[in-house]
Protein backbone atom coordinates (compact mmCIF):
# COMPACT_ATOMS: atom_id res chain seq x y z
CA UNK A 1 0.00 0.00 0.00
CA UNK A 2 2.71 2.45 1.05
CA UNK A 3 4.87 1.50 -1.96
CA UNK A 4 2.14 2.24 -4.47
CA UNK A 5 1.34 5.51 -2.71
CA UNK A 6 4.99 6.44 -2.79
CA UNK A 7 5.18 5.71 -6.53
CA UNK A 8 2.04 7.75 -7.08
CA UNK A 9 3.50 10.64 -5.07
CA UNK A 10 6.81 10.51 -6.96
CA UNK A 11 4.91 10.47 -10.26
CA UNK A 12 2.90 13.51 -9.24
CA UNK A 13 6.00 15.39 -8.09
CA UNK A 14 7.86 14.55 -11.32
CA UNK A 15 4.97 15.60 -13.54
CA UNK A 16 3.93 18.80 -11.80
CA UNK A 17 7.06 20.27 -10.20
CA UNK A 18 7.94 22.14 -13.40
CA UNK A 19 4.67 24.07 -13.18
CA UNK A 20 4.66 24.37 -9.38
CA UNK A 21 8.16 25.86 -9.25
CA UNK A 22 6.88 28.71 -11.46
CA UNK A 23 4.22 29.55 -8.89
CA UNK A 24 6.77 29.24 -6.07
CA UNK A 25 9.14 31.51 -7.97
CA UNK A 26 6.62 34.31 -8.57
CA UNK A 27 5.71 34.10 -4.89
CA UNK A 28 9.27 34.29 -3.59
CA UNK A 29 11.24 35.90 -6.45
CA UNK A 30 14.20 33.65 -5.64
CA UNK A 31 15.14 30.21 -6.98
CA UNK A 32 16.41 28.76 -3.71
CA UNK A 33 13.49 30.09 -1.67
CA UNK A 34 11.14 28.73 -4.35
CA UNK A 35 12.71 25.29 -4.11
CA UNK A 36 12.46 25.40 -0.29
CA UNK A 37 8.81 26.42 -0.51
CA UNK A 38 7.98 23.63 -2.96
CA UNK A 39 9.92 21.08 -0.89
CA UNK A 40 7.97 22.09 2.23
CA UNK A 41 4.66 21.82 0.40
CA UNK A 42 5.55 18.39 -1.03
CA UNK A 43 6.56 17.15 2.43
CA UNK A 44 3.17 18.24 3.79
CA UNK A 45 1.45 16.64 0.81
CA UNK A 46 3.25 13.36 1.51
CA UNK A 47 2.03 13.43 5.10
CA UNK A 48 -1.60 13.70 3.96
CA UNK A 49 -1.31 11.71 0.75
CA UNK A 50 -4.07 9.26 1.68
CA UNK A 51 -6.59 12.10 1.91
CA UNK A 52 -5.39 14.36 -0.90
CA UNK A 53 -4.09 11.95 -3.55
CA UNK A 54 -7.14 12.48 -5.78
CA UNK A 55 -6.39 16.23 -6.06
CA UNK A 56 -2.86 16.78 -4.76
CA UNK A 57 -2.01 19.87 -6.82
CA UNK A 58 -4.69 22.07 -5.28
CA UNK A 59 -3.41 21.08 -1.85
CA UNK A 60 0.25 21.76 -2.72
CA UNK A 61 -0.65 25.17 -4.14
CA UNK A 62 -2.67 26.05 -1.05
CA UNK A 63 0.22 25.05 1.22
CA UNK A 64 2.64 27.18 -0.80
CA UNK A 65 0.43 30.25 -0.63
CA UNK A 66 -0.25 29.89 3.08
CA UNK A 67 3.38 29.13 3.89
CA UNK A 68 4.47 32.17 1.95
CA UNK A 69 2.07 34.42 3.80
CA UNK A 70 3.11 32.96 7.13
CA UNK A 71 6.79 33.47 6.27
CA UNK A 72 5.90 37.02 5.56
CA UNK A 73 4.19 37.34 8.94
CA UNK A 74 7.17 35.80 10.74
CA UNK A 75 9.66 37.93 8.88
CA UNK A 76 7.69 41.17 9.08
CA UNK A 77 9.90 42.64 11.79
CA UNK A 78 13.13 41.56 10.16
CA UNK A 79 12.60 42.49 6.55
CA UNK A 80 15.71 43.45 4.67
CA UNK A 81 16.00 46.93 3.32
CA UNK A 82 15.29 46.91 -0.37
CA UNK A 83 17.93 48.13 -2.78
CA UNK A 84 18.00 51.92 -3.02
CA UNK A 85 17.24 53.16 -6.50
CA UNK A 86 18.69 56.37 -7.76
CA UNK A 87 16.25 59.06 -8.79
CA UNK A 88 15.91 59.23 -12.52
CA UNK A 89 13.12 59.46 -15.00
CA UNK A 90 12.44 57.21 -17.92
CA UNK A 91 12.52 58.99 -21.22
CA UNK A 92 9.54 59.31 -23.54
CA UNK A 93 10.85 56.92 -26.17
CA UNK A 94 8.80 55.44 -29.02
CA UNK A 95 8.84 51.88 -27.66
CA UNK A 96 8.77 51.52 -23.89
CA UNK A 97 7.21 48.10 -23.66
CA UNK A 98 10.38 46.36 -22.43
CA UNK A 99 11.13 49.11 -19.96
CA UNK A 100 7.56 49.01 -18.71
CA UNK A 101 7.66 45.25 -18.29
CA UNK A 102 10.88 45.47 -16.31
CA UNK A 103 9.52 48.27 -14.14
CA UNK A 104 6.33 46.34 -13.39
CA UNK A 105 8.44 43.28 -12.54
CA UNK A 106 10.70 45.32 -10.29
CA UNK A 107 7.65 46.82 -8.54
CA UNK A 108 6.19 43.33 -8.09
CA UNK A 109 9.41 42.10 -6.51
CA UNK A 110 9.27 44.99 -4.05
CA UNK A 111 5.78 44.05 -2.81
CA UNK A 112 5.56 42.31 0.58
CA UNK A 113 4.95 38.54 0.11
CA UNK A 114 1.39 38.73 1.44
CA UNK A 115 0.29 41.30 -1.10
CA UNK A 116 2.20 39.56 -3.82
CA UNK A 117 0.44 36.28 -3.00
CA UNK A 118 -2.93 37.97 -3.53
CA UNK A 119 -1.83 39.40 -6.88
CA UNK A 120 -0.37 36.06 -7.99
CA UNK A 121 -3.64 34.29 -7.20
CA UNK A 122 -5.75 36.96 -8.89
CA UNK A 123 -3.61 37.71 -11.95
CA UNK A 124 -1.27 34.73 -12.46
CA UNK A 125 -3.69 31.97 -11.48
CA UNK A 126 -6.74 33.96 -12.66
CA UNK A 127 -8.82 32.94 -9.66
CA UNK A 128 -11.98 34.70 -8.46
CA UNK A 129 -11.90 36.56 -5.15
CA UNK A 130 -13.87 33.88 -3.31
CA UNK A 131 -11.39 31.18 -4.26
CA UNK A 132 -8.44 33.41 -3.34
CA UNK A 133 -10.02 33.95 0.07
CA UNK A 134 -10.54 30.22 0.50
CA UNK A 135 -6.92 29.40 -0.40
CA UNK A 136 -5.45 32.06 1.87
CA UNK A 137 -7.90 31.34 4.68
CA UNK A 138 -9.21 34.88 4.92
CA UNK A 139 -12.37 36.81 4.03
CA UNK A 140 -13.28 38.13 0.58
CA UNK A 141 -13.12 41.63 2.09
CA UNK A 142 -9.50 41.06 3.07
CA UNK A 143 -8.68 39.85 -0.44
CA UNK A 144 -10.27 43.00 -1.89
CA UNK A 145 -8.44 45.33 0.46
CA UNK A 146 -5.10 43.54 -0.05
CA UNK A 147 -5.54 43.64 -3.82
CA UNK A 148 -6.38 47.35 -3.68
CA UNK A 149 -3.36 48.11 -1.47
CA UNK A 150 -1.05 46.02 -3.67
CA UNK A 151 -2.21 47.77 -6.84
CA UNK A 152 -1.85 51.18 -5.19
CA UNK A 153 1.69 50.31 -4.12
CA UNK A 154 2.45 49.03 -7.61
CA UNK A 155 1.15 52.22 -9.26
CA UNK A 156 3.05 54.38 -6.82
CA UNK A 157 6.28 52.45 -7.55
CA UNK A 158 5.71 52.83 -11.29
CA UNK A 159 4.99 56.53 -10.95
CA UNK A 160 8.19 57.10 -8.99
CA UNK A 161 10.05 55.18 -11.71
CA UNK A 162 8.77 57.77 -14.16
CA UNK A 163 6.00 55.67 -15.68
CA UNK A 164 2.68 57.39 -15.19
CA UNK A 165 -0.55 55.54 -15.68
CA UNK A 166 -0.99 56.93 -19.18
CA UNK A 167 2.55 56.08 -20.25
CA UNK A 168 2.21 52.46 -19.20
CA UNK A 169 0.94 50.43 -22.09
CA UNK A 170 0.56 46.70 -22.49
CA UNK B 1 -3.29 52.48 -16.96
CA UNK B 2 -4.87 51.35 -20.19
CA UNK B 3 -4.88 47.69 -19.26
CA UNK B 4 -3.36 47.13 -15.84
CA UNK B 5 -4.61 43.56 -15.54
CA UNK B 6 -2.78 42.53 -18.68
CA UNK B 7 0.41 44.31 -17.60
CA UNK B 8 0.46 42.55 -14.25
CA UNK B 9 -0.31 39.21 -15.89
CA UNK B 10 2.51 39.68 -18.40
CA UNK B 11 4.95 40.76 -15.70
CA UNK B 12 4.07 37.74 -13.56
CA UNK B 13 4.44 35.40 -16.53
CA UNK B 14 7.85 36.94 -17.31
CA UNK B 15 8.85 36.47 -13.67
CA UNK B 16 7.71 32.84 -13.74
CA UNK B 17 9.81 32.29 -16.86
CA UNK B 18 12.90 33.09 -14.80
CA UNK B 19 12.32 30.03 -12.60
CA UNK B 20 14.99 27.38 -13.08
CA UNK B 21 14.36 23.63 -13.05
CA UNK B 22 13.31 22.50 -9.55
CA UNK B 23 15.86 20.57 -7.54
CA UNK B 24 13.66 18.79 -5.06
CA UNK B 25 14.43 15.83 -2.80
CA UNK B 26 11.37 13.75 -3.57
CA UNK B 27 12.38 10.74 -1.47
CA UNK B 28 13.24 13.00 1.43
CA UNK B 29 9.88 14.78 1.16
CA UNK B 30 8.10 11.43 1.18
CA UNK B 31 10.07 9.96 4.08
CA UNK B 32 9.91 13.09 6.21
CA UNK B 33 6.20 13.57 5.51
CA UNK B 34 5.29 9.94 6.22
CA UNK B 35 7.43 9.85 9.33
CA UNK B 36 5.55 12.82 10.72
CA UNK B 37 2.30 10.94 10.22
CA UNK B 38 3.45 7.73 11.84
CA UNK B 39 5.60 8.98 14.65
CA UNK B 40 4.22 12.34 15.54
CA UNK B 41 5.82 12.23 18.95
CA UNK B 42 9.36 11.84 17.65
CA UNK B 43 11.14 15.15 17.75
CA UNK B 44 11.69 16.79 14.41
CA UNK B 45 15.46 16.79 14.94
CA UNK B 46 15.56 13.00 15.15
CA UNK B 47 13.28 12.65 12.14
CA UNK B 48 15.40 14.99 10.05
CA UNK B 49 18.61 13.22 11.05
CA UNK B 50 17.11 9.88 10.06
CA UNK B 51 15.91 11.23 6.74
CA UNK B 52 19.27 12.80 5.97
CA UNK B 53 21.17 9.61 6.84
CA UNK B 54 19.10 7.69 4.30
CA UNK B 55 18.65 10.62 1.90
CA UNK B 56 18.80 10.33 -1.85
CA UNK B 57 18.98 13.47 -3.97
CA UNK B 58 16.69 13.23 -6.93
CA UNK B 59 16.50 15.75 -9.68
CA UNK B 60 12.99 15.71 -10.97
CA UNK B 61 12.37 14.88 -14.62
CA UNK B 62 9.58 17.49 -14.68
CA UNK B 63 8.49 19.46 -17.70
CA UNK B 64 11.33 21.98 -17.45
CA UNK B 65 13.90 19.35 -16.70
CA UNK B 66 12.82 17.36 -19.71
CA UNK B 67 13.30 20.54 -21.70
CA UNK B 68 16.67 21.02 -20.11
CA UNK B 69 17.82 17.64 -21.41
CA UNK B 70 17.64 19.14 -24.89
CA UNK B 71 20.33 21.68 -23.92
CA UNK B 72 23.30 19.89 -25.36
CA UNK B 73 25.37 22.25 -27.41
CA UNK B 74 26.83 25.71 -27.36
CA UNK B 75 25.16 26.30 -30.73
CA UNK B 76 21.72 25.51 -29.26
CA UNK B 77 22.07 27.82 -26.24
CA UNK B 78 23.50 30.72 -28.23
CA UNK B 79 20.94 30.29 -31.01
CA UNK B 80 18.13 30.50 -28.43
CA UNK B 81 19.83 33.54 -26.86
CA UNK B 82 20.10 35.19 -30.29
CA UNK B 83 16.44 34.56 -31.07
CA UNK B 84 15.39 35.95 -27.67
CA UNK B 85 17.56 39.04 -28.14
CA UNK B 86 16.29 39.63 -31.67
CA UNK B 87 12.69 39.65 -30.45
CA UNK B 88 13.23 42.00 -27.50
CA UNK B 89 11.33 45.29 -27.63
CA UNK B 90 13.78 47.56 -25.86
CA UNK B 91 13.87 51.35 -25.62
CA UNK B 92 15.21 53.25 -28.62
CA UNK B 93 17.66 55.84 -27.33
CA UNK B 94 18.40 58.99 -29.25
CA UNK B 95 21.36 61.31 -29.27
CA UNK B 96 21.55 63.41 -26.12
CA UNK B 97 20.13 60.70 -23.88
CA UNK B 98 21.86 58.21 -21.61
CA UNK B 99 21.86 54.43 -21.34
CA UNK B 100 21.49 53.56 -17.64
CA UNK B 101 22.76 50.09 -16.78
CA UNK B 102 22.15 48.71 -13.28
CA UNK B 103 24.17 45.67 -12.26
CA UNK B 104 25.66 43.76 -9.39
CA UNK B 105 29.32 42.79 -9.64
CA UNK B 106 31.95 40.91 -7.71
CA UNK B 107 35.35 42.12 -8.85
CA UNK B 108 38.77 40.99 -7.67
CA UNK B 109 41.54 43.16 -6.29
CA UNK B 110 45.02 41.64 -6.00
CA UNK B 111 47.99 42.98 -4.05
CA UNK B 112 51.06 41.42 -5.58
CA UNK B 113 54.21 40.27 -3.83
CA UNK B 114 56.68 39.39 -6.56
CA UNK B 115 54.84 37.35 -9.17
CA UNK B 116 52.05 36.06 -6.93
CA UNK B 117 49.14 37.62 -5.07
CA UNK B 118 49.84 38.30 -1.40
CA UNK B 119 46.29 39.43 -0.78
CA UNK B 120 43.26 39.04 -2.99
CA UNK B 121 39.61 39.73 -2.35
CA UNK B 122 36.31 40.08 -4.15
CA UNK B 123 34.31 43.24 -3.62
CA UNK B 124 30.56 42.97 -4.03
CA UNK B 125 29.38 46.18 -5.61
CA UNK B 126 26.07 47.60 -6.77
CA UNK B 127 26.56 49.71 -9.86
CA UNK B 128 24.60 52.10 -11.98
CA UNK B 129 26.34 53.56 -15.01
CA UNK B 130 24.96 56.30 -17.25
CA UNK B 131 26.56 56.11 -20.69
CA UNK B 132 26.06 59.02 -23.03
CA UNK B 133 24.37 57.70 -26.18
CA UNK B 134 26.62 59.75 -28.46
CA UNK B 135 29.57 59.98 -26.04
CA UNK B 136 29.73 63.70 -26.75
CA UNK B 137 28.68 64.40 -23.16
CA UNK B 138 30.26 62.92 -20.04
CA UNK B 139 28.57 59.96 -18.38
CA UNK B 140 28.49 59.00 -14.73
CA UNK B 141 29.04 55.93 -12.58
CA UNK B 142 27.53 55.18 -9.15
CA UNK B 143 29.28 52.43 -7.21
CA UNK B 144 28.23 51.08 -3.83
CA UNK B 145 30.75 48.63 -2.35
CA UNK B 146 28.79 46.52 0.11
CA UNK B 147 31.07 43.62 1.07
CA UNK B 148 34.59 42.23 0.75
CA UNK B 149 35.21 38.47 0.59
CA UNK B 150 38.78 37.23 0.85
CA UNK B 151 39.80 34.59 -1.70
CA UNK B 152 40.53 31.13 -0.24
CA UNK B 153 44.34 31.32 -0.39
CA UNK B 154 44.74 35.04 0.23
CA UNK B 155 46.76 36.45 3.10
CA UNK B 156 45.00 38.67 5.67
CA UNK B 157 45.01 42.45 5.45
CA UNK B 158 43.65 45.34 3.45
CA UNK B 159 40.35 45.35 1.63
CA UNK B 160 38.40 47.86 -0.44
CA UNK B 161 36.67 50.60 1.60
CA UNK B 162 32.91 50.11 1.64
CA UNK B 163 30.36 52.76 0.68
CA UNK B 164 29.21 54.85 -2.23
CA UNK B 165 31.41 56.57 -4.76
CA UNK B 166 30.63 58.53 -7.94
CA UNK B 167 32.92 58.62 -10.92
CA UNK B 168 32.46 60.76 -14.02
CA UNK B 169 32.93 59.06 -17.39
CA UNK B 170 34.86 61.45 -19.64
CA UNK B 171 33.33 62.40 -22.98
CA UNK B 172 34.87 61.47 -26.31
CA UNK B 173 38.11 63.39 -26.90
CA UNK B 174 38.92 63.74 -23.18
CA UNK B 175 41.67 61.87 -21.36
CA UNK B 176 40.55 58.45 -20.11
CA UNK B 177 37.43 58.44 -22.29
CA UNK B 178 36.02 54.94 -22.75
CA UNK B 179 36.63 53.14 -26.07
CA UNK B 180 34.38 54.27 -28.88
CA UNK B 181 32.75 50.82 -28.97
CA UNK B 182 30.98 51.71 -25.71
CA UNK B 183 28.92 54.30 -27.54
CA UNK B 184 25.40 53.27 -28.48
CA UNK B 185 25.44 55.50 -31.52
CA UNK B 186 28.56 53.73 -32.76
CA UNK B 187 27.05 50.32 -32.09
CA UNK B 188 24.14 51.13 -34.40
CA UNK B 189 26.64 51.41 -37.27
CA UNK B 190 28.04 47.89 -36.83
CA UNK B 191 26.97 45.15 -39.25
CA UNK B 192 24.26 42.81 -37.95
CA UNK B 193 25.08 40.09 -40.45
CA UNK B 194 27.09 37.60 -38.33
CA UNK B 195 29.87 36.93 -40.88
CA UNK B 196 30.53 40.66 -41.38
CA UNK B 197 30.34 41.35 -37.63
CA UNK B 198 32.76 38.49 -36.99
CA UNK B 199 35.22 39.97 -39.49
CA UNK B 200 34.96 43.36 -37.76
CA UNK B 201 35.48 41.89 -34.28
CA UNK B 202 38.48 39.83 -35.35
CA UNK B 203 40.05 42.81 -37.15
CA UNK B 204 40.47 44.66 -33.83
CA UNK B 205 43.30 43.15 -31.85
CA UNK B 206 44.93 45.02 -28.97
CA UNK B 207 47.60 42.40 -28.34
CA UNK B 208 48.25 40.17 -25.34
CA UNK B 209 45.46 37.70 -26.01
CA UNK B 210 44.83 35.22 -28.79
CA UNK B 211 42.38 36.40 -31.44
CA UNK B 212 39.71 33.97 -30.21
CA UNK B 213 40.21 34.98 -26.56
CA UNK B 214 39.98 38.62 -27.46
CA UNK B 215 36.85 38.16 -29.57
CA UNK B 216 35.17 36.29 -26.71
CA UNK B 217 36.21 38.92 -24.13
CA UNK B 218 35.09 41.80 -26.37
CA UNK B 219 31.65 40.24 -26.89
CA UNK B 220 31.30 39.48 -23.19
CA UNK B 221 32.33 43.02 -22.18
CA UNK B 222 29.95 44.61 -24.66
CA UNK B 223 26.96 42.51 -23.65
CA UNK B 224 27.67 42.99 -19.95
CA UNK B 225 28.29 46.71 -20.05
CA UNK B 226 26.12 48.35 -22.68
CA UNK B 227 22.67 48.37 -24.15
CA UNK B 228 23.16 46.93 -27.62
CA UNK B 229 20.57 47.17 -30.42
CA UNK B 230 18.50 43.93 -30.53
CA UNK B 231 19.71 42.80 -33.96
CA UNK B 232 23.32 43.47 -33.00
CA UNK B 233 22.86 41.53 -29.75
CA UNK B 234 21.52 38.58 -31.73
CA UNK B 235 24.47 38.80 -34.13
CA UNK B 236 26.94 38.95 -31.22
CA UNK B 237 25.55 35.67 -29.86
CA UNK B 238 25.80 34.11 -33.32
CA UNK B 239 29.43 35.23 -33.62
CA UNK B 240 30.17 33.89 -30.10
CA UNK B 241 28.85 30.51 -31.30
CA UNK B 242 31.58 30.41 -33.95
CA UNK B 243 34.47 30.95 -31.51
CA UNK B 244 36.11 27.57 -30.86
CA UNK B 245 36.60 26.09 -27.41
CA UNK B 246 33.26 26.83 -25.73
CA UNK B 247 31.24 24.33 -23.68
CA UNK B 248 27.88 24.27 -21.87
CA UNK B 249 27.71 24.29 -18.06
CA UNK B 250 24.17 23.25 -16.97
CA UNK B 251 23.80 24.84 -13.51
CA UNK B 252 25.52 28.13 -12.76
CA UNK B 253 24.65 31.04 -10.46
CA UNK B 254 25.26 34.68 -11.35
CA UNK B 255 26.34 37.45 -8.97
CA UNK B 256 22.70 38.10 -8.00
CA UNK B 257 22.13 34.45 -7.06
CA UNK B 258 20.00 33.67 -10.13
CA UNK B 259 20.63 30.23 -11.52
CA UNK B 260 20.96 29.55 -15.22
CA UNK B 261 22.79 27.71 -17.94
CA UNK B 262 26.22 28.96 -18.99
CA UNK B 263 28.32 28.90 -22.10
CA UNK B 264 31.92 28.74 -20.89
CA UNK B 265 35.20 29.19 -22.67
CA UNK B 266 38.75 28.81 -21.42
CA UNK B 267 40.81 32.00 -21.67
CA UNK B 268 44.22 33.25 -20.53
CA UNK B 269 46.11 30.16 -21.71
CA UNK B 270 43.41 27.85 -20.34
CA UNK B 271 43.97 29.05 -16.75
CA UNK B 272 40.51 30.63 -16.48
CA UNK B 273 36.99 29.77 -17.53
CA UNK B 274 34.88 32.70 -18.71
CA UNK B 275 31.12 32.11 -18.66
CA UNK B 276 28.05 33.85 -20.04
CA UNK B 277 24.98 32.86 -18.00
CA UNK B 278 21.49 32.61 -19.50
CA UNK B 279 18.01 32.10 -18.08
CA UNK B 280 17.23 28.43 -18.57
CA UNK B 281 13.74 29.08 -19.94
CA UNK B 282 13.95 32.36 -21.83
CA UNK B 283 17.68 32.36 -22.70
CA UNK B 284 17.88 36.03 -21.73
CA UNK B 285 21.43 36.98 -20.73
CA UNK B 286 21.58 37.14 -16.91
CA UNK B 287 25.26 37.78 -16.30
CA UNK B 288 28.64 36.16 -16.36
CA UNK B 289 31.53 35.00 -14.25
CA UNK B 290 35.16 33.98 -14.47
CA UNK B 291 36.59 31.12 -12.45
CA UNK B 292 40.02 29.58 -12.08
CA UNK B 293 40.71 26.50 -14.15
CA UNK B 294 43.94 25.71 -12.29
CA UNK B 295 45.27 26.33 -8.78
CA UNK B 296 46.72 29.82 -8.41
CA UNK B 297 48.98 30.59 -5.44
CA UNK B 298 47.55 33.45 -3.41
CA UNK B 299 44.12 33.05 -5.00
CA UNK B 300 42.61 29.58 -4.70
CA UNK B 301 42.00 26.11 -6.14
CA UNK B 302 40.30 25.36 -9.49
CA UNK B 303 36.69 26.52 -9.42
CA UNK B 304 37.43 29.68 -7.40
CA UNK B 305 35.30 32.53 -8.78
CA UNK B 306 37.45 35.58 -9.44
CA UNK B 307 34.86 37.78 -11.10
CA UNK B 308 31.07 37.76 -11.53
CA UNK B 309 28.41 40.15 -12.75
CA UNK B 310 24.63 40.21 -13.02
CA UNK B 311 22.63 42.53 -15.23
CA UNK B 312 19.64 43.87 -13.34
CA UNK B 313 18.23 46.60 -15.54
CA UNK B 314 19.02 48.49 -18.72
CA UNK B 315 17.05 51.56 -19.64
CA UNK B 316 17.21 54.96 -21.34
CA UNK B 317 17.01 58.26 -19.44
CA UNK B 318 17.17 61.87 -20.51
CA UNK B 319 19.26 63.30 -17.68
CA UNK B 320 22.07 62.40 -15.35
CA UNK B 321 21.11 62.37 -11.67
CA UNK B 322 22.16 65.23 -9.45
CA UNK B 323 24.48 64.11 -6.69
CA UNK B 324 26.60 65.39 -3.87
CA UNK B 325 29.77 66.02 -5.88
CA UNK B 326 28.30 68.36 -8.44
CA UNK B 327 28.24 66.17 -11.49
CA UNK B 328 25.07 65.60 -13.43
CA UNK B 329 23.50 68.27 -15.55
CA UNK B 330 26.23 70.74 -14.72
CA UNK B 331 29.10 68.38 -15.56
CA UNK B 332 31.72 69.94 -17.79
CA UNK B 333 32.63 68.45 -21.17
CA UNK B 334 35.69 66.62 -19.75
Amino acid sequence: MDDSARTEFAGFAAARSGALIRVAYVLTGDQHAAEDLLQTALTKAAARWGRIHTAPEAYVRQVMYREQVSWWRRRARHRETTMAELPDRASAVPDISAETRLSVQQALRALPPGKRAVLVLRYFEDLPEAQVASILGCSVGTVRSQTHKALTQLRSALASAGLTSTEVRS
Amino acid sequence: MSNPDQQIKTALQDLADEAGPPRIEVDDAWRTGRRRTRFATITSAVAVATAISAGLLTVLPGARNAHEHTIRTVAYVLDRAARTAGRSGQPLPHSGQYIAVTSLARSMTEEMSGSQAARAWLTLERRKIWWSVSNRKPGLGWYDAVRNDRLPWSGPGATTPLGVSWLPIPAQGCADAPPVRFTYQFLTTLPTEPAKLRAWIYSHKDGGQSADDQAWTDISDLLGTMLTPPRLTAALFRVAATIPGATVVPHVTDAAGRSGVAVARVIQGATQNDELIFNTSTYRLLGGRTELNVSEPGLGPPGTVIQAWALLHKTVVSHLPRHAHGHGRTASHC
